[in-house]
């Protein structure tokens, strides 16, 4: 029987997952503690600062704990926990009045990552900082594409772009980044 | 073939070309060191960027925030963070003294009339009456840790030993919770048995019928907690009622001073 199986194993994912759709928070809290620093990495990479990180962050298992209904264990909980922390990102971005125009502002800068950021010449730049310099379109697309793995089509619908516009980006994001680290 | 883009070698990179266009940018590439370095220099980014999706630790007290968000706050958390305190330390019994957040003075005498204007009281009934049709419903509708769950929890043969720290710091929070409330409670009780004299008896019967159905609800939560002490829905529903028990005594000890 499932519920004795899962009184045996209360460390099990889909036992917490179980237990949490039932209301239990510290079954909840046990997830959190499991995933917490993927899901806080994952909004630091995407966020313009830490506040920011950490609002997306608290946001994203708020809705987890929302919608932890809807997982029905078929897929494993923490590329369902990613897409749902991704997601939601994504329509932070969308509704921040800073990111709305991104796409339309970056089609205008031709200039590197690192000038358009000030970060000198002489100053050693690593990839993180310069990822962190990218202007924000082709930075999100980057990050989305190359670091977390998602497909142009993905991004693109999610984004409300065209594929073509994505694609661009990213072709961007990376020239950018490799003039920055070859500097 | 004259040098591809810089678009092109990404796309051969991801894998986005097709098969012809691939043979031809490989021939290519077999002659061309410049287009070699560049694909070599894509190449290393992307496995850079792979290299990127770290977990982060996120910064300390996020899950309490995350807690209030979800759970609301409660007495429960605070009796459940100490009792994990105490488990830890291998404390069996509690000693440690907890204080619940009542949201009113600290004199259980002062709480309920402070401030109050003089026709609140009929509002105030209102409300208590409110709160015992609430509290009804929700013994009808019983959630389902108060149902079959526990039971099944208890017909556990071997709890793993994380079960048994559980069950622990449930039972420690529990004994929290009760010792916390108590003091507040008897005392609004020993005020409401002095006055009750002073209210008509059609209003003693209300407060005496509100203040059954708070206490049937808490010795069904009480049960509950015997089979799952470690149950989170139970904990928090024990604070409620404590909390829903606080407030009718209160109600009720300030009316003959309204009257």
């Amino acid at each position: 029987m499932e519920s004795t199986t899962l009184s045996r194993n209360p460390g099990d994912p889909r036992a917490l997952t179980v237990r949490a759709r039932d209301g239990d928070v510290q079954s909840f809290e046990a997830l959190y503690r499991a995933h917490r620093g993927r899901v806080f990495g994952v909004c630091l990479r995407m966020a313009r600062g830490g506040d920011e990180a950490e609002g997306w962050s608290q946001d994203v298992w708020v809705r987890v704990w929302e919608r932890i209904g809807s997982f029905r264990g078929e897929s494993d909980f923490g590329s369902w926990l990613h897409r749902l922390a991704v997601n939601l990102i994504l329509d932070r971005l969308r509704s921040d009045a800073r990111h709305r125009e991104w796409m339309r502002e970056d089609e205008g800068a031709v200039e590197s990552a690192a000038s358009a950021r000030g970060i000198g010449r002489e100053e050693r730049v690593d990839l993180e900082r310069a990822v962190e310099a990218l202007p924000d379109g082709a930075r999100t697309i980057f990050l989305l594409h190359d670091v977390e793995g998602y497909k142009h089509r993905e991004i693109a619908d999610r984004l409300g772009v065209a594929e073509g516009t994505v694609k661009a980006q990213l072709h961007r994001a990376r020239r950018l980044l490799r003039e920055a680290l070859e500097r | 073939m004259t040098h591809p883009s810089d678009e092109q070698l990404q796309d051969l990179a991801d894998g986005l070309v097709s098969a012809s266009e691939r043979r031809a940018l490989a021939e290519h590439l077999t002659l061309c060191a410049d287009c070699r370095s560049a694909l070599d220099s894509i190449e290393r980014l992307r496995e850079g960027a792979r290299q990127l999706a770290v977990d982060v630790a996120p910064p300390e007290g996020e899950w309490d925030a995350i807690e209030d968000r979800i759970a609301g706050p409660g007495a429960w958390r605070a009796a459940r963070a100490q009792s994990r305190v105490g488990a830890a330390d291998g404390i069996s019994s509690g000693h440690a003294t907890f204080t619940p957040h009542f949201g009113g003075g600290d004199d259980p005498s002062e709480r309920g009339a402070a401030g109050m204007p003089g026709w609140a009281g009929g509002l105030r009934w209102a409300a208590v009456l409110v709160l015992a049709i609430g509290l009804s419903w929700g013994l009808v509708s019983l959630p389902s840790w108060l149902g079959g769950r526990s039971g099944d929890v208890a017909s556990s043969a071997s709890p793993a030993p994380e079960s048994n720290a559980r069950e622990l710091v449930g039972a420690r929070t529990a004994a929290l919770l009760e010792g916390a409330y108590a003091p507040s409670i008897s005392e609004l009780q020993r005020i409401l048995a002095d006055t009750r004299d002073q209210l008509d008896p059609e209003t003693v019967q209300v407060v005496d019928e509100n203040l059954a159905v708070i206490e049937e609800a808490i010795a069904r939560v009480r049960a509950a907690l015997e089979s799952d002490p470690a149950s989170a829905p139970a904990l928090r529903s024990l604070d409620s009622l404590f909390n829903a028990q606080l407030r009718v005594l209160r109600v009720a000890a300030a009316l003959p001073r309204e009257i």
